[in-house]
């Protein structure tokens, strides 16, 4: 096992390398200055180019990469363009609220998503099962940012439960900070429940086929000892992969849901950088997101190696 | 003269303030206490103001911070830290009497020290360094005493150093901070308010500072007497408009910032709630590509001047809350409008039509770019139907602001000629002094279109040297009528501010280009 973890861990490295290479270069692909916005449209040419010079955009690409990744090693993610902050800083203070949506969402989304996929599984083909499947096509179709802007209308709006956005830390007030949550993480929870739905589903009927569920059932056992004591662990395999990528995709896709919820996570600050050309910023939040997305890939293989020992061996 | 202008400034400010008192308590005693919630139409940068100048964070930190001189009612420079100044004859030196007395939120007092360092500090890091270009030195003769050096005498510097970004922070707590944190985590000022905490997308929370020191005299602007009512700030930040109206409306929030043009007509009907509209400062404009055909022609640019229906773009973009203007100096910089900065372009399609066939305009077709977001997109939109309509062959092109300004100041940044052949500016910020728009905007060596005028040039260079006032105004008076003759950019107007408050606020003044003023403010319940 622990040579397992090693060997994994190794090839993250050149993973996360060609990541960080990429971000670095998508971002200077991009028409734009970072030192034009940053100065305005106010600013005399000479005024520009100083700052360029300042932030070190006037020195060979080459030259700005390697600096980069040097620094990088040494932990230092450097100085936001725009605030001066330390990027590190920055992070640190974003990472909080998107890690609580993110693992919240998860949990919506785990649990919508097997109970819904178990219960579709147990009568296949029936009424609950195509209608169950129909709401999990629709949960897939729509758009993250329509699901929030209906839920929005129908709790924040019409019946007037919940806040319309906003965030409060968890330390401060739990019970608010849960009312501030359960919209963005429904929003979520309902789309990669969905998918979680799915897989739970086909994995829960590959199983009720199985000569082991069949000897439970010959036993005598209860529906709910079959299903939930027998049945459901190995049903899960799939789902640890799809719950695994998810949280990934999560933290991926925060930026439209942490915008229009107005949570302060490093979602809605991605957006703002991109924006404003902050390339140190922008570069560390998706070394962030990527760096907890391969780490996320790499759980997923060890749980999956405990799940079933033949993938740890093999 | 400054001298003389300063001694004049302080006796009437003493007879103002001798006056004001009666009459304002007269009518209503201001109450203290209570908490003042703001809704935010973006949340700033940074409270730090050397290293951050945006718009929506210069509304907090203009409570936070103070610098050695301000602006008044009409944006004329006067004295805020500062008791008054000298220029030595040669108008190379300043010096700055500060006053004494005046307390940091940290409880320190203000002294030469940390006028310096602040100073130092702001021509180091600011995106907006440029405009203090002239300055050689920064000494800190005494306690009080301050004195700065410039290379050559000019008369922007003054109007410079009033601007919302060379404040002076506590040179102490900045420095402590600063070695811990690597940046500005508890910014120490010498504002009536001070800094609480800032929780990212909850709230920027400030207090009244209770050792705040007032100056005496009127109220004006930034200037003058300010009194800390309100126990707290609270600025929400709730960039969605609708959200920001919506909370105004049901008083989750006491104020308002930036109401959407469209909403204003709507809110004026609501309950408890004054819209305030303020005669902007900000403009609209767009630039010629002088370069290559058809608008290195003089002709072709005078018809597009002739072309636009500028009343229309007010009613389009701004819901008729403008004023048309091509002037680069607006109404509120009252002692620079000649009658020369109200003139404007006359509307007339046919002559568009004429002037064009004039200039040989063959019908090929031009590129015309703006921002893609609201008030720049849609003024992109109206021009476009507009040039259209005198049979310009114009194509639209709109993108963010980053590729909209890489494309736009491609001149300055790689050297070439641009792209485009017209490109729309929105939202051009206040400058304190002509020179910063005439001579950023327009000068040969900055135009974005490559417009060269060498007599336009030599105005604008002797008016940036110039210490006489009435000599200043007949050069900006000659370069406006350059500008309106030659046609190198247009103006197409100038817009207004907007925000709304709850009734029970007393004592609100919402002027341009003055933001969010929460002194002389109190609560009545």
């Amino acid at each position: 096992m622990g040579r397992f973890v090693g060997q994994r861990l190794a090839t993250l490295i050149p993973l996360w390398l060609v990541c960080a290479l990429a971000v670095f270069l998508l971002m200077r692909l991009a028409p734009g200055d970072p030192a034009q916005i940053l100065a305005g449209s106010g600013a005399s040419g000479e005024e520009v180019r100083r700052l360029r010079s300042d932030l070190g955009l006037d020195r060979p690409l080459a030259v700005q990469i390697l600096g980069w990744y040097g620094r990088v090693l040494q932990g230092d993610l450097g100085v936001s363009y725009q605030s001066r902050a330390p990027v590190l800083a920055t992070l640190l203070e974003r990472l909080g609220p998107t890690l609580q949506l993110a693992l919240t969402a998860t949990f919506v989304a785990t649990l919508l998503g097997i109970v819904v996929g178990t219960l579709a599984a147990l009568r296949p083909r029936g009424w609950g099962d195509t209608a169950l499947m129909a709401l999990t096509t629709t949960g897939l179709a729509l758009p993250s940012f329509l699901v929030a802007i209906l839920f929005i209308f129908v709790f924040a709006v019409w019946i007037d439960w919940l806040p319309v956005r906003g965030y409060v830390e968890p330390t401060e007030d739990l019970a608010r900070w849960a009312r501030h949550m359960i919209l963005p993480a429904l929003t979520y929870g309902v789309i990669q429940g969905a998918v979680v739905a799915r897989m739970a589903r086909g994995g829960m009927l590959d199983v009720l086929g199985q000569d082991y569920v069949v000897t439970a059932r010959s036993k005598g056992l209860s529906e709910w000892s079959v299903v939930a004591k027998h049945a459901l662990k190995n049903a899960v395999l799939p789902v640890v992969t799809v719950v695994g990528l998810n949280v990934g995709v999560l933290l991926a896709s925060a930026v439209v849901v942490e915008t229009i919820f107005g949570i302060p996570g490093v979602g809605s600050e991605l957006v703002r950088a991109i924006f404003q050309r902050d390339y140190p910023l922008v570069q560390g939040i998706v070394l962030l997101v990527v760096t907890l997305f391969l780490f996320l890939n790499l759980l997923v293989d060890i749980a999956y190696a405990a799940l079933d020992p033949r993938i740890g061996h093999g | 003269m400054i001298g003389l202008r300063r001694m004049a400034l302080v006796g009437v400010a003493l007879a103002l303030a001798a006056w004001v008192v009666a009459p304002a308590g007269a009518q209503e005693t201001p109450r203290q206490g209570g908490v003042l919630r703001v809704g935010q139409y973006y949340e700033p940068t940074s409270m730090d103001p050397h290293v951050a100048h945006d718009p929506p964070g210069l509304r907090v930190r203009n409570h936070l911070f103070e610098g050695l001189v301000t602006w008044d009612e009409h944006t004329n420079p006067v004295p805020m830290l500062a008791e008054g100044w000298k220029a030595s004859p040669d108008g190379k030196l300043f010096t700055f009497a500060l006053r004494k007395g005046v307390k940091f939120h940290n409880g320190q007092e203000l002294t030469a020290e940390d006028v310096k360092w602040s100073l130092d500090r702001f021509m180091k890091l600011s995106a907006r360094r440029g405009d203090l270009r002239h300055v050689s030195g920064v000494k800190a003769v005494d306690r009080y005493t301050v004195e700065i050096s410039l290379k050559e005498a000019t008369p922007t510097f003054i109007p410079a150093l009033s601007q919302y970004f060379p404040l002076i922070l506590n040179k102490e707590a900045s420095e402590a901070q600063l070695a811990q944190h690597k940046q500005i985590v508890q910014p120490v000022g010498t504002g009536p308010f001070r800094f609480v905490e800032w929780k990212r997308g909850q709230h920027i929370k400030l207090e009244r500072f209770k050792d705040y020191a007032a100056r005496t005299d009127r109220p004006s602007g930034y200037a003058g007497r300010k009194t800390a009512y309100v126990d707290q700030i609270l600025w929400i930040p709730i960039p969605d408009n609708a959200v920001r109206t919506l909370s105004l409306e049901k008083g989750e929030i006491d104020y308002a910032e930036v109401i959407p043009y469209e909403d204003v007509k709507r809110l004026r009907s609501v309950k408890d709630v004054t819209v305030a509209v303020a005669p902007g400062t900000w403009w609209s404009a767009l630039y010629f590509n002088t370069k290559i055909p058809p608008f290195d022609k003089l002709d072709a640019r005078r018809a597009v001047a002739a072309a636009i229906n500028y009343q229309e773009l007010i009613v389009q973009v701004f819901a008729g809350y403008g004023r048309v203007a091509n002037s680069l100096i607006p109404d509120v910089q009252r002692r620079w409008r000649t009658p020369t900065h109200a003139r404007t372009h006359e509307f007339t399609s046919a002559r568009a039509k004429e002037l064009l066939k004039k200039a040989g305009y063959d019908g090929s077709p031009s590129i015309l770019e703006s921002i893609n977001q609201t008030l720049a997109r849609e003024t992109g939109d109206t021009l476009f139907a507009q040039l259209r309509g005198v049979g310009l062959n114009v194509d639209l092109k709109q993108q963010e602001l980053g590729a909209h300004l890489d494309s736009m100041y491609q001149r300055s940044k790689r050297g070439t000629v641009p792209k485009w052949h017209i490109s729309t500016l929105v939202g051009s910020a206040f400058r304190p002094d002509p020179h910063f728009h005439y001579g950023i905007r327009v000068h040969s060596k900055e135009h974005p279109g490559w417009y060269q005028n060498a007599r336009l040039d030599a105005l604008i260079e002797e008016a940036a040297k110039a210490l006489d006032m009435p000599q200043r105004i007949k050069l900006y008076d000659e370069a406006q009528k350059i500008v309106m003759d030659e046609v190198p950019l247009i103006v197409l107007n100038h817009y207004d501010h907007i925000d709304a408050y709850r009734n029970h606020l007393r004592g609100v003044r919402v002027l341009d280009p003055f933001y969010d003023m929460f002194w002389n403010v109190w609560i009545a319940r």
